[in-house]
């Protein structure tokens, strides 16, 4: 009780010292925080004027902070919608990997624009009040009593897993002739999977000392949806024989009914009308009908566990990537891969045989969210509804508690072959304690590379 | 990129300060060397750390020794005043091994064995160290407002601001700019110096009337009047020897007052005299050995640096053993010490024909209004008018002694009465002040001249003979009261007060008494100008050497650690990537323990240094990491495959370290 209402205390605290902070980062030159830090320790040293000069030092840099910030203050004015952008942004990006895209910049000003510096204006990365107020959220456990209490490392934490783009540098820009046009090349490096909204620019320019920056926003929203991160996987040969599939081809084809022919026969009440072999008609004088046959697939599921708690986020992004970095290793262009999870219902994509590539499993995957409010038998209810037609699974477990292990026993005891992939940072004989079922290989949040490798 | 000036101008700035010109251009020199030449060194991590290390120690060695001599703040200072000097082997390092700066990891020993991302961030120690030029540059004492050393910074602020180059194109409106920042700071400064005497001067007047006590030779406000509970502090202020055991408590006074207004005592004159030096040490009266044998009384205490009221009996006429640069006298007997070490221990000689204080004038007689009614009334009652004073006296002692008791308590503001007519009139229950003040005033009512004074009273003994602890609960307050040419002091507080005060310490008071002895002793040993070896600082410039010791790797496990080095060298070449292993541990760049091969290159292609040389190492990962953990392991083409992409990561990286 005493740690949440602290926590409720410090949380407009750390905004504002959050807010200083990128303050000081975005307005200050490397010069300028150069001249801030030594003012600073001139303050420390120098506080009785009486012991040593370095009040002199203190009052100087002080003043050229001052001064440089009033020059910055004037200088923003005139540099107010002197220019407009554009850019051209792919439709997808991916975690981790650098995205270049160019920005097409308008000269309104009627004199030549230099020595400006551009950068996109990323979302508020600073936790919200929920966020915050939640001891789960981010917590680690090397965390002490202090760290708990206060949250510091965790509020920490948290501003790491709400930005969602690495800070790029501000881009320099070339001087911009009046009423002329500048095409530039932007990087970022996205660090979070989902819809990532970019509202604008932000137009940068140092003041004539060199200490701070004005900074000029320019509208531009703009979106693009970033994919989970993906690792090296090997092929997974799944064992498993062919199911009969009620659908048949229809549900593998993206077009028509185009089934497996295997020849004619007379026609009964209730045939389709459109089944009707009209030269066979014509040769007999009676009605006579295609016959067709229902398929029998390979057709494999990919399941992901999202009952996550507020406490396992990490492990979550962990079991995305791996679904991700999975959801083109497994069987093989013959066969149908269902994805499988549970969000606010129980969702399936399937994929293969012409139906869903991998870009839209990336797609699915990149939105999402961990599920807490339905039970784990939501998933379990969703997986032995379907489980007649699947010929193998690929489970990936945020952990090896009694309900998925009632999940796996049941899956076993039908007799389909499941691969279960539980990521956990638990040793190995912590996390199966005393399971005789089927293999359980762990892998670990921060090896998933290796762990992977293993499979 | 960030361009600071270069450091040659703010090194030549520091020796320029200073006077320390042999280092200065020492390093001046070997810096500007540093950063012209070709020439680069592999340092590994582990040797950065070391440096860190060292510099660590060399920074406490350095407090350690100034604290021998001196203060605390001593020590501090001179690490800053000496920090370009410090710094100077880690900054050297840096520049020298191409480095971008030095890691977390090897700057703070939390971070050490850290296996976060966070700790390989590297700190640019070259602003640092510019930054450490200017602060030491201004360490020296300086009053002028247009010093050298201003000068010298607004010429090193201009030169640097021209010298970067965005600023060059507005030069014109950049010069305009310095003038007025130039202007502005000078005003400033001005205003910083003046603010900061304005301040002190306001804190002081407040500390004052804050807490009771003496720190203000020309006013002592009273409690009188004031609502709850007086707690004094149990600190020990003063360690007092006598000659012969005490018969009954010895008032030390800080200072007297002659004039009452409002519930405070206060004096005008304003101006203190210096006090002469005679034979060692300081005398403002005849030597009174002459006409009788005077006592002495040793008294050890703190001093503060900007000066002390100093306690010390009535009567006193010299001091000895005191040394501090200045020593002087209110005209009423306040002697204040400034300019001396921060604990003294000095010998005063004291005799009541002594004193030297002034003599009484008709201020001294003087009763504010509202007190006079009641004050009337209890001559009358006692009959002091009528007698001569040394009967007046007898009755004063006697009048207070039979009817009033003392306590702590404040009872508050009274409404239609001032708070010396209620205690003497309905309450006659107070404090030392109280007393002291009602025992002023009747006597002045009754023609005496007298005058208020404070002090401690010294009645506690301690463990040793003849030695007497004064804690700040001790302050009291009394009057002094001219009689046969000279003043003499009247205590008429009742004698318990001392007993009642004691019985409201805290159990852990003993405790805390040993350790203030213990820090007493040690600071006594320290300070002391005849102790030439200082067995403590020996001690512990032993344990700092066994730290290094140990830090550096000395004797038995600088062994295992080349033994544990060989071993993971042995198991590194059983591995598919050991030819890329082997050379990435001999240019310093080892795998941690606990790191896998993947986090370790990965961990490398993030350096800066590396990120060209790391580029194509993706592939033999991939490789090593099926070897390792595929069931099937490499075929036999994979193998060949790894091995010319091993050849050809190993050609790259020769041609560009040969390259640099």
């Amino acid at each position: 009780m005493a740690g949440a209402l602290l926590r409720a205390a410090l949380f407009p605290a750390l905004r504002r010292l959050e807010h200083w902070r990128h303050f000081l980062r975005e307005r200050l030159t490397p010069a300028g925080r150069f001249v801030l830090a030594t003012g600073f320790a001139a303050a420390v040293f120098g506080i009785d004027t009486r012991l040593n000069q370095l009040y002199q030092l203190f009052t100087l840099a002080l003043i050229l902070l001052l001064v440089s910030g009033l020059a910055a203050l004037i200088g923003g004015w005139r540099l107010r919608s002197c220019l407009d952008a554009s850019r051209a942004l792919p439709s997808t990006a991916c975690v981790d990997i650098p995205l270049d895209y160019p920005v097409e910049l308008r000269s309104r000003h009627r004199r030549t624009l230099e020595g400006l510096a551009l950068t996109e204006q990323l979302p508020d990365p600073r936790p919200t009040r929920a966020q915050f107020r939640d001891p789960n959220q981010a917590a680690a456990a090397g965390d002490t009593w202090l760290d708990r209490r206060l949250g510091y490392p965790r509020w920490q934490r948290l501003l790491a897993r709400n930005r969602w783009a690495a800070q790029p540098a501000p881009k320099a820009l070339e001087p911009i002739s009046p009423r002329g046009r500048l095409r530039v090349g932007l990087r970022l490096i996205p660090k979070r999977r989902g819809y990532l909204r970019l509202r604008g620019f932000w137009l940068t320019r140092p003041d004539p000392l060199g200490l701070t920056r004005v900074r000029v926003p320019i509208l531009q929203e703009q979106s693009l949806l970033v994919l989970p991160k993906r690792y090296p996987a090997p092929m997974l040969s799944l064992p498993g024989h062919r199911r009969y599939q009620p659908g048949g081809w229809r549900l593998a084809a993206t077009v028509g009914e185009s089934q497996e022919f295997i020849g004619l026969r007379e026609y009964r009440a209730g045939d389709s009308p459109r089944l009707i072999h009209w030269p066979s008609w014509a040769r007999t004088d009676e009605p006579v009908v295609k016959e067709y046959q229902d398929e029998y697939f390979t057709r494999h599921a990919l399941v992901l566990d999202t009952f996550a708690d507020t406490s396992s986020h990490d492990g979550f992004e962990a079991a995305v990537s791996i679904a991700a970095s999975l959801c083109d290793r497994i069987g093989d262009g013959e066969s149908l891969l269902d994805l499988l999870f549970v969000g606010p219902e129980p969702y399936c994509l399937t994929g293969g045989r012409g139906l869903a590539g991998t870009a839209q499993f990336l797609e699915v995957l990149a939105c999402a969210k961990p599920c807490e409010t339905q039970p784990f038998e939501r998933l379990q209810q969703a997986l032995l509804g379907r489980i007649g037609q699947l010929s193998a699974l690929v489970c990936v477990l945020l952990d090896f508690d009694q309900p998925r292990r009632e999940l796996a026993w049941t899956l076993g005891s039908l007799g389909v072959p499941t691969r279960l992939l539980v990521v956990s940072d638990q040793p190995m004989e912590v996390l199966l304690g005393g399971w005789t079922g089927a293999q359980v290989q762990r892998i670990r949040p921060a090896r998933i590379a290796e762990d992977l490798a293993r499979l | 990129m960030i361009r600071y000036p270069p450091a040659a101008l703010a090194l030549m700035f520091w020796s320029w300060q200073t006077g320390a010109w042999v280092p200065g251009l020492g390093l001046t020199a070997w810096l500007a060397w540093a950063m012209r030449t070709d020439k680069r060194w592999q340092v590994s991590d582990k040797s950065l750390e070391r440096l860190v290390d060292l510099t660590s120690l060399l920074v406490i060695g350095v407090v350690l020794y100034e604290y021998s001599k001196g203060p605390l703040t001593a020590g501090i200072f001179a690490v800053l005043r000496w920090s370009p000097l410090l710094l100077a082997p880690l900054v050297s390092a840096q520049i020298l091994s191409a480095r971008p700066g030095v890691t977390h990891r090897a700057l703070f020993l939390s971070q050490r064995r850290s296996r976060s991302a966070d700790a390989d961030r590297t700190l640019d120690l070259r602003p640092v160290y510019l930054a450490s030029c200017l602060l030491a540059a201004g360490t020296a004492p300086g009053s002028e407002a247009l010093s050298s050393h201003f000068i010298g910074l607004l010429a090193l602020a201009g030169a640097w601001l021209l010298w970067q180059q965005g600023a060059r194109r507005h030069w014109p409106l950049m010069l305009g700019l310095l003038v007025i920042t130039a202007l502005l700071a000078y005003a400033g400064q001005l205003g910083l110096r003046e603010g900061q005497s304005r301040l002190e001067d306001a804190a002081i007047a407040w500390m004052g009337d804050l807490f009771f006590g003496s720190g203000d030779p020309y006013r002592a406000r009273t409690a009188l009047g004031d609502i709850g509970e007086l707690k004094l502090s149990d600190r020990v202020l003063y360690r007092v020897t006598t000659d012969a055991p005490l018969k009954a408590p010895l008032l030390l006074r800080t200072a007297s007052y002659n004039r009452y207004f409002d519930t405070s005592w206060l004096t005008r004159e304003r101006d203190f005299a210096p006090v002469p030096r005679v034979n060692d040490g300081w005398q403002w009266a005849p030597d009174a050995t002459a006409v009788a044998s005077t006592p002495s009384v040793r008294i050890g205490t703190y001093l503060k640096r900007r000066g002390d009221l100093l306690p010390l009996p009535s009567g006193t006429w010299r001091i000895a053993g005191l040394p501090v640069g200045i020593l002087s006298r209110h005209p009423l007997g306040a002697v204040k010490a400034s300019d001396g070490p921060p604990l003294v221990q000095y010998r005063a000689f004291y005799h009541e024909a002594a004193s030297d204080d002034r003599p009484p004038d008709d201020i001294d007689l003087r009763v504010p209004l509202p007190e006079q009614a009641v004050l009337d009334e209890l001559v009358d009652a006692l009959a002091l008018s009528q007698a001569d004073p040394e009967a007046a006296l007898q009755r004063v002692r006697d009048y207070f002694k039979t009817g009033f008791r003392y306590t702590l308590e404040l009872p508050g503001p009274v409404r239609g009465q001032t708070a010396l007519e209620h205690f003497l009139r309905d309450r006659r229950r107070g404090h030392c002040e109280l007393f002291a003040t009602a025992s002023v005033l009747l006597l002045r009512q009754a023609g005496l001249p007298a005058r208020y004074a404070v002090g401690y009273s010294v009645q506690e003994q301690a463990a040793a003979p003849n030695t007497y602890l004064v804690r700040r609960s001790h302050a009291h307050a009394w009057a002094l009261v001219w009689h046969h040419d000279r003043w003499w002091s009247l205590d008429t507080t009742p004698a318990l007060w001392a007993n009642l005060e004691a019985d409201r310490r805290p159990l852990w008071q003993p405790a805390a008494d040993w350790i203030s002895q213990l820090w007493y002793r040690f600071n006594l040993h320290r300070l002391n100008p005849e102790t030439k070896d200082n067995p403590w600082l020996w001690a512990l410039l032993a344990i700092l050497s066994l730290i290094l010791a140990y830090r550096l790797r000395l004797g038995r496990r600088f062994i295992e650690a080349g033994a544990a080095k060989r071993r993971t060298l042995a198991v590194a070449s059983n591995s598919p990537i050991a030819d890329v292993a082997r050379t990435l541990t001999r240019a310093g760049w080892p795998r941690r323990a606990g790191e896998t091969d993947r986090q370790w290159l990965q961990r490398l292609q993030r350096e800066p240094e590396l990120h060209e040389t790391m580029q194509d190492i993706e592939a033999i990962q991939r490789f090593n990491e099926r070897a390792h953990y595929h069931p099937a392991g490499l075929t036999p083409a994979q193998q060949r495959q790894l091995q010319r992409e091993i050849a050809r990561w190993q050609t790259r990286w020769e041609s560009l370290r040969s390259r640099r």
